[in-house]
């Protein structure tokens, strides 16, 4: 009895007296105040962005793709057809020199989305700090971002889910992909699930960092030794680089 | 011809006494039995949250999601830790304390469809108006205490009119 | 001095229930359908995350081409001021409203979340074409509906001329928006293609002008009101024009896609080794829904039969559903490039052509909604007086007859 505390009656009757009721009810920019205030959101001065070496990434390490599947919950239904995949490994082979690569591709984050700009609803979205999201509260699941996009990046939810985990909501009839493990970076850990797991357990292939601060490892490295984009030919400008394509 | 005035005749009688089955049918409603949360206090008084959940909910959702403004103290998540045993199950609403109120009330939400209905044991994660932690037990509230609120709720919404 | 048409609503006997009774179960098993895929999700459907959109979208992108193609004899008749086809011009507007609504329902059902509707209708995304579209279909709707009312309510006839102007330009809009929903698809090597706006426009009148033709039939057939030579001679000569012009920007497309090295393979897959697509291209759109029907219209026997005439719309009909399954899920099947000059593999299908299996409850969505459209026509013409008692020749235009055969081209070329 004792641990499970009943609420304080008194307490909540002079909290919840009709004053506090109706300042809610007349205005409800109470709560705006309130989130300003407490939280000050992503900001646009960052544009957050991975890059990826292919020379130290090994076509038999999938470390990252576990990864990722962990820390989201995508568990699947063995039907490799409509079972999401956020991030893949994809193996290259040059069609004239028989030369190999193998790399991970995931959502590219670009900075002109096709799926945010193909999307009815504006459920398709670009964070301020350069994330692409579905906001799932308002996908009606039409599905014309999954054609709209050229990486091929993003999977819709086939069937009923349950026991998803408490970061990465996903429901039938949303089209999900990459998130760039956003709940971790609103949470300040710096770094992403696959990054995280490339370091430790793969071939340190991965840097995660801010794109626009020219003191982060990333800029740095881009600085030093230039990358590539997949279809740079698109012009979309992607938040996620490559070495050695 | 006949038959069709003895109809017309019984027919308010027929009708008043489906009226009287239906009333004698209309007992007392009792609340359903919620799940008391871990905790002493809400983040908004009671009579707030019962009212204006929704709305606290779904300006977070959006502050949170489309611009990354995350205040925990309005979090969907923040509620489940709380308020939800990690044993809770969609099979049986009555242990889930957002699907028994909604099951009784008949209001239709699909928050569960995606999101975790339950915390996770080992999130290691606590609202910071929680001092037990997830795991911590949760009992049934008494019956008596639900009947002081919704008469203080019925009060309010008197007044307002 | 013209001969007065008369319209009359058709009487609700004998066969009449029957049809009706037909097409309601066929839309309540569409609807069952629905409910079965949203109900288990997507995965009972053959659409993967590969092949997004599947069988439902042939079926409503046909309809909803075919519903801005329905009303061009109405167009001809008030745009082009051909009083021939004055006396079809109410049923041509009826007959897009409907099939246009039957698209837009499969469309509908098949969304992930066919609950959030009223989601699509209050958030919009203003760069979306899609967005556009929806706007482009309502839209659609009310100005027909209006045209319709200016042709039925005599006080207001006088206007139907501006009802008519505005629902033909809106129209070609429709159409060149549905087209763009693909033409925006700069990645998918298939529908990369200014030339999908104008072979949509095409398909539209050779597709609505079908549907029109065999509903026209039925209706007097089976009210067993008179349907003169006239009027079916000129419709079945405009059928043909509109054919060959389909086929004529089909050709374009191809030929101009040839030119492009990048584009080559995607075109072998379409033209020479795709398996299916393959055949369906050659043999069921070209042969089976464009050269035969062809034939069939201009022989000079033959074309005058009505049965070989419904034959050749049957064809059109059936090779305008290959050819969209060709354009949507051909398009989807070839594989997206995303790194030119190697020979990609992963687990996620990259570099491969994806396999498509619909299963049957996306052909009995499709078909439901084809039900739906049918129904609302038949119900259509029962309530309200669209449907000219007569359309016998004398009836229809008593001095033109002999200036018939040159006049649908001369139609076809203006539209
Ligand atoms: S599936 Fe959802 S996110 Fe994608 S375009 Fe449609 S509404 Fe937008």
């Amino acid at each position: 009895m004792s641990n499970e505390s009943k609420p304080d009656l008194s307490r909540r009757q002079f909290l919840g007296g009709a004053a506090a009721v109706a300042g809610l009810a007349v205005a409800p920019g109470v709560f705006l105040v309130e989130s300003a205030s407490a939280a000050t959101g992503a900001s646009s001065k960052v544009r957050w962005g991975l890059l990826i070496d292919t020379n130290l990434c090994d076509s038999g390490c999938d470390a990252c793709v576990t990864a990722c599947n962990k820390e989201h919950g995508l568990n699947g239904h063995g039907r490799p057809a409509t079972d999401a995949q956020y991030i893949r490994k994809v193996d290259l082979k040059d069609r004239k020199t028989g030369a190999t690569r193998s790399l991970p591709v995931m959502c590219q984050h670009c900075e002109h989305p096709p799926c945010v700009d193909v999307c009815p609803t504006g459920a398709s979205m670009k964070r301020p700090d350069g994330i692409v999201l579905v906001d799932k509260h308002i996908c009606i699941g039409c599905r014309y971002c999954m054609m709209a996009c050229p990486y091929k990046a993003r999977s819709f939810v086939h069937e009923d889910l349950t026991d998803q985990l408490p970061h990465t909501p996903r429901g039938k009839g949303t089209v999900e992909s990459c998130n760039l493990c956003v709940h971790r970076i609103d949470r300040g850990d710096g770094t992403t699930a696959c990054v995280e797991a490339c370091n430790r357990d793969g071939g340190s292939a991965m840097v995660f960092g801010d794109l626009n601060d020219p003191n982060s490892e990333i800029s740095r490295r881009l600085a030093e030794f230039g990358s590539a984009a997949i279809r740079a030919d698109f012009k979309l400008n992607p938040g996620v680089r490559y070495r050695g394509i | 011809m006949a038959a069709v005035s003895l109809v017309r005749s019984l027919l308010p009688a027929l009708l008043g006494a489906g009226l009287l089955v239906l009333l004698a049918g209309c007992g007392e409603v009792s609340a359903p039995r919620m799940m008391e949360a871990r905790g002493d206090t809400c983040v908004e008084p009671v009579e707030v949250m019962r009212r204006d959940h929704m709305k606290l909910l779904k300006h977070e959702r959006n502050q949170a999601l489309r611009l990354g403004a995350r205040t925990e103290r309005y979090s969907l998540n923040g509620c489940i830790e709380c308020h939800v045993s990690p044993t809770a199950s969609r099979e049986d609403p009555s242990s889930h304390f957002c699907l028994n109120c909604h099951a009784f009330n008949a209001v239709r939400f699909d928050c569960f469809q995606c999101h975790a209905d339950k915390p996770m044991p080992d999130s290691g994660r606590v609202h910071a108006l929680n001092p037990n932690g997830a795991q911590h037990a949760l009992t049934v509230a008494s019956g008596e205490e639900l009947a002081n609120d919704a008469q203080r709720l019925v009060a309010l919404e008197i007044k307002a009119q | 001095m013209k001969a007065k048409v008369q319209f009359l609503e058709v009487s609700g006997k004998g066969g009449y229930i029957g049809l009706l009774g037909g097409l309601a179960a066929l839309l309540v098993i569409g609807l069952l359908s629905a409910y079965y895929m949203e109900h288990h999700g997507h995965h009972v459907t053959g659409m993967t995350n590969q092949i997004v959109w599947g069988m439902p979208h042939v079926f409503a992108i046909f309809l909803i081409v075919a519903a801005s193609g329905a009303l061009n004899v109405a167009s001809i008749a008030s745009v082009f001021g051909k009083q021939v086809y004055k006396p079809l011009a109410p049923l041509s507007a009826l007959l897009s409203m409907a099939l246009l609504m039957g698209g837009l329902a499969v469309l509908v059902l098949d969304l992930g979340r066919p609950d959030r509707l009223i989601v699509a209708m209050t958030y919009y995304n203003f760069k979306s074409i899609f967005a556009w579209n929806i706007f482009l279909y309502t839209g659609f709707l009310g100005i027909v509906l209006v045209y319709l009312w200016f042709m039925l309510e005599k006080r207001m006839n006088r206007y139907s001329h501006y009802a008519g102007f505005t629902a033909f330009i809106w129209r070609l809009i429709l159409t060149t928006g549905t087209g763009s929903i693909f033409g925006f698809l700069v990645a998918r090597e298939a529908y990369n293609a200014a030339i999908l706006a104008p072979l949509f426009i095409v398909m539209s009148f050779s597709l609505g002008l079908a549907v029109f033709l065999l509903v026209l039939m039925a209706a007097y057939r089976w009210t067993e009101r008179p349907l003169g030579d006239l009027v079916m001679r000129r419709l079945k000569n405009l059928l043909g024009v509109f054919i060959g012009a389909v086929l004529y920007f089909v050709a374009v497309y191809h030929v101009t896609n040839l030119y492009a090295t990048r584009l080559h393979g995607a075109e072998a897959f379409i033209l020479l080794n795709g398996g299916i697509y393959t055949f369906l291209f050659w043999f069921v759109q070209i042969l089976i829904g464009s050269v035969l029907p062809l034939i069939l219209l201009f022989h000079p026997t033959l074309g005058r039969s009505r049965s070989i005439i419904g034959t050749a719309c049957v064809l059109v009909i059936l090779g305008g559903l290959a050819q969209l399954y060709v354009i949507i899920i051909g398009g989807q099947a070839w594989p997206l490039n995303l790194f030119p000059g190697y020979e990609i593999s992963s687990s996620f299908y990259d570099g491969v052509v994806a396999s498509y299996r619909p299963t049957l409850p996306e052909f009995l969505l499709g078909i439901g909604g084809a039900a739906l459209a049918m129904l609302i026509v038949a119900l259509g013409v029962r309530f309200l007086r669209l449907l000219p008692a007569s359309l016998a020749d004398e009836r229809v235009d008593p001095h033109a007859a002999k200036a018939a055969a040159a006049e649908p081209e001369a139609a076809a070329a203006q539209a």
